[in-house]
C-alpha cells in the first residue's frame, strides 16, 4: 500500500460544495415538482432558487480554476479512448470479483480512471450546464415570454429539466458506490477529504 | 401571463397535485402536473440503478468471501 495526495484543497472544497448544492437541489426541486410537501412550496421555491445560483457561482470558480491551474488535463485522455474505458467498464463487470488489480494506476498526474474522465466531462460540460439553462429559463419564464418566447414551452422545459434531475439521482447514487471500489472500501472517500489516497502497489 | 408569485394566496392552494387550479387544463403548472413518461422512465432508471449497484455488492462480497476461505489468494 502506498499513499499518494490526490486532491487539491480547491478540489475537496468544490467537490463538498457541489455535493451540498446537488442535494439540496434534488431535494428541494422534488417538493417544487409536488412529490412531497416538507418545508412547503414557497420555502422550497425560494431554497432551490438560491442553490441554483450557487451552483452557478461554484461552476465558473471551478471553471476558472481548472484552466488557470492546468488541473483540466486530468480530464484529458491520449490514445484510444473507448478502447480504456473497456478496459475499465471490463474491470467494473469481472476483474474486481476475481481479485484483480486496478488496470489503471492512480498517481499525481494521472488521478482519474477514463471512465471517470468521460463521465465528469460530461456531467460539467453538458449535464449540469444543461440543467442551470433550462432551469433559469425556467426561472425567468415570465420575463422571457415578455421577450417573445412562446409560453408553451413552459411544459418542455419543465419536463427536461424534470428529467435531467432524476437522471442526476441516478448518478448520485451510482457514484457514491462507486466510492466503494478502491483501494478499500472508505479508501475513495477518505482521499476526497483529507486529498491523501490509499492505492494499489 | 397568470402568475402571481406574490399573492395572498399560499403557492400550494394552486400548486398542488389536488389543488383549486385541478380541473383547468390546457397548459402546464409546476407541481400539479407531471408527464407519465418522465415519470415512468426515470422511476425505472433509478431502480434499475439501485438494484444493480445492490447486486454488484453482493456478488463482491461473495467473490471476496469465496477468495478468502478458498486459500487461493
Ligand atoms: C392562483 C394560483 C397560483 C398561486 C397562488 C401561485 N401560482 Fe405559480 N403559477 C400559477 C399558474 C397558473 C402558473 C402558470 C403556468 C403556465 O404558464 O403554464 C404559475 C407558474 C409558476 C411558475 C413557473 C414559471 C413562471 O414564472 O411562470 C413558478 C416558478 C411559480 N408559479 C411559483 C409560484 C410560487 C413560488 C408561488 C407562491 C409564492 C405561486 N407560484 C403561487 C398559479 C399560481
Amino acid at each position: 500500500m502506498r499513499k499518494v495526495y490526490l486532491y487539491a484543497r480547491f478540489q475537496r472544497f468544490w467537490h463538498w460544495m457541489q455535493a451540498v448544492i446537488i442535494f439540496s437541489l434534488l431535494f428541494t426541486g422534488l417538493e417544487v415538482h409536488g412529490l412531497f410537501s416538507l418545508m412547503g412550496y414557497e420555502t422550497a421555491f425560494h431554497i432551490h432558487n438560491f442553490f441554483a445560483w450557487g451552483l452557478m457561482g461554484f461552476i465558473l470558480l471551478a471553471f476558472f480554476w481548472y484552466i488557470t491551474t492546468g488541473d483540466f488535463r486530468q480530464y484529458l485522455t491520449e490514445g484510444n479512448l473507448l478502447e480504456k474505458i473497456m478496459m475499465q467498464v471490463r474491470y467494473y463487470m469481472v476483474g474486481i470479483f476475481r481479485n484483480e488489480p486496478h488496470p489503471f494506476k492512480k498517481n499525481e498526474i494521472s488521478r482519474l480512471n477514463p471512465l471517470q474522465r468521460i463521465t465528469y466531462l460530461m456531467l460539467t460540460l453538458v449535464g449540469l450546464p444543461m440543467q442551470i439553462i433550462f432551469g433559469f429559463t425556467y426561472y425567468y419564464f415570465n420575463e422571457l415570454v415578455a421577450l417573445g418566447m412562446p409560453p408553451g414551452w413552459i411544459e418542455p422545459v419543465a419536463l427536461i429539466h424534470t428529467l435531467l434531475a432524476y437522471m442526476l439521482i441516478g448518478f448520485v447514487i451510482m457514484h457514491v458506490y462507486m466510492t466503494t471500489t478502491g483501494h478499500t472500501l472508505t479508501s475513495n472517500i477518505k482521499a476526497m477529504v483529507t486529498g491523501w489516497e490509499e492505492v494499489d502497489e | 401571463m397568470l402568475s402571481p408569485k406574490e399573492n395572498a394566496l399560499g403557492c400550494v392552494e394552486c400548486h398542488a397535485r389536488d389543488g383549486r387550479l385541478k380541473n383547468l387544463g390546457g397548459f402546464y403548472l409546476p407541481g400539479r402536473d407531471t408527464s407519465p413518461f418522465v415519470e415512468i422512465l426515470e422511476l425505472i432508471v433509478i431502480i434499475g440503478t439501485l438494484v444493480g449497484v445492490i447486486a454488484h455488492a453482493v456478488m463482491r462480497y461473495l467473490a471476496h468471501k469465496k477468495t478468502l476461505t478458498g486459500g487461493a489468494a
